[in-house]
């Protein structure tokens, strides 16, 4: 399992150009938002949280083509599938990877969105305790969706379709943790992601499956 | 010994082949030839457990199999991507070892990205050296070899056989090998 894990997250680490990527897509979403909403500041104050974690999301669906179309496309889901090892636990260790690469990312550029949108100081821990709790979540659905395009071998535009209804009730829980009392929304995003934990490898395996026939 | 019997595999609602039974005892080579789309991609894919078989019986024999696509992460170096293969197939990597089995061993520390294409295919083979199934499944496993990759190819499929192996390979290729069964796909 440390060695899997360990495998897929070099393999992202490898990858730093394509996260760059994703770091300036962010960036650049959080830059054009003052310019479009005005650049009110006691505003934008009131809407940073929700303006990150909207860019936040947005930068996680662009990943997620990532995670399993590439394997299917060259080759490696053959070796996954044909595999010893359950293919629950090398899912698990490739949306771990996942997700801690887009942690990475929101983290490197946290302090800045939070000047660019004239963040409290004292709503980062939260915001940082929302993405701790989630980003997972994002991942572990977005595995789903992902496992499920490569099964119809269709594209990321239907992958989108099918995650949005469900990274809605993840964001309003997100955003409300920043702005008003935290503890009641955090323990939700904890026990969404408490929820796919255990069962969104298990799902995605079983699509993955399915990728054959 | 592998047995095979009544083999059906249907794909889009369409047989493929049909009936298909055959045994290979240890220490045997089974050339498939074929036209194209004839099946043959899909009886070692069926095979190597990747595909449902619509009816028939597969007698369970752990087996390495290798495909078109070469299963490699241009990201990582050939060193890398050996441990990342011995790891899926649940062994400790002895990488030195597995390396000097397709003449990889001065291309270890590059990364995949600058790897030709004949030696991407011999890192792709070098799985067959990391596994110690007894049955080697191998779909055009010459395309893109250089002649002395295929001698090593040779070499690796004559040992496999003499210690007790058995190999089913696509290929429309000549092999040098005294004892090779046929298995010609048709049409259903």
């Amino acid at each position: 399992m440390l060695a899997l894990l360990r495998h897929e997250i070099r393999l992202q680490a490898r990858q730093k150009t394509e996260w760059a990527a994703l770091l300036l897509f962010f960036v650049l979403v959080v830059i054009l938002m003052p310019f479009a909403l005005g650049p009110e500041p006691e505003m934008l104050r009131r809407l940073a949280p929700g303006l990150v974690w909207v860019a936040a999301l947005l930068m996680g669906l662009l990943s997620l083509d990532r995670l399993f179309v590439q394997d299917a496309r060259d080759g490696t889901l053959d070796e996954m599938l044909i595999s010893p090892v359950p293919l629950a636990a090398i899912i698990f260790a490739k949306l771990a990877a996942h997700s801690v690469a887009i942690f990475v990312v929101l983290v490197v550029m946290l302090l800045p969105a939070a000047l660019l949108l004239n963040m409290d100081v004292e709503v980062l821990p939260k915001l940082l305790a929302t993405f701790v709790l989630g980003i997972p979540s994002l991942v572990l659905l977005g595995g789903i969706a992902g496992a499920l395009t490569v099964a119809l071998h269709r594209n990321a535009a239907l992958l989108t379709l099918l995650l949005v209804p469900f990274y809605i009730p993840i964001l309003i829980f997100a955003v409300s943790a920043c702005t008003g009392d935290a503890a009641q929304p955090l323990l939700f995003l904890g026990s969404i992601l408490a929820l796919l934990l255990p069962t969104a490898p298990l799902i995605i395996a079983a699509s993955l499956r399915h990728t054959q026939e | 010994m592998l047995s095979v019997e009544n083999l059906s595999c249907r794909r889009n609602g369409r047989f493929i082949f049909r009936n298909l039974g055959f045994t290979l005892a240890a220490g045997c080579f089974l050339q498939i030839t074929g036209d194209n789309g004839s099946g043959k991609s899909t009886l070692l894919r069926t095979l190597a457990g990747l595909l449902p078989p619509a009816f028939g019986t597969i007698s369970e024999t752990k087996s390495c199999y290798i495909g078109h696509l070469d299963a490699v992460k241009p990201a990582l170096t050939t060193r890398e991507m050996l441990d990342y293969f011995a790891v899926l197939q649940g062994v400790v990597p002895d990488v030195t070892r597995a390396s000097a089995a397709f003449g990889l061993t001065p291309l270890l520390d590059r990364p995949v990205r600058t790897l030709s294409a004949g030696q991407k295919r011999r890192l792709s083979l070098t799985r067959l050296a990391i596994n110690n199934a007894p049955l080697w499944l191998l779909d055009e496993p010459t395309t893109a070899l250089d002649a002395a990759g295929r001698d090593l190819l040779f070499a690796a499929i004559v040992h496999h056989c003499a210690t007790g192996g058995m190999v089913i390979a696509a290929t429309h290729e000549t092999w040098p090998l005294v004892d090779i069964q046929h298995l010609k796909m048709g049409a259903v």
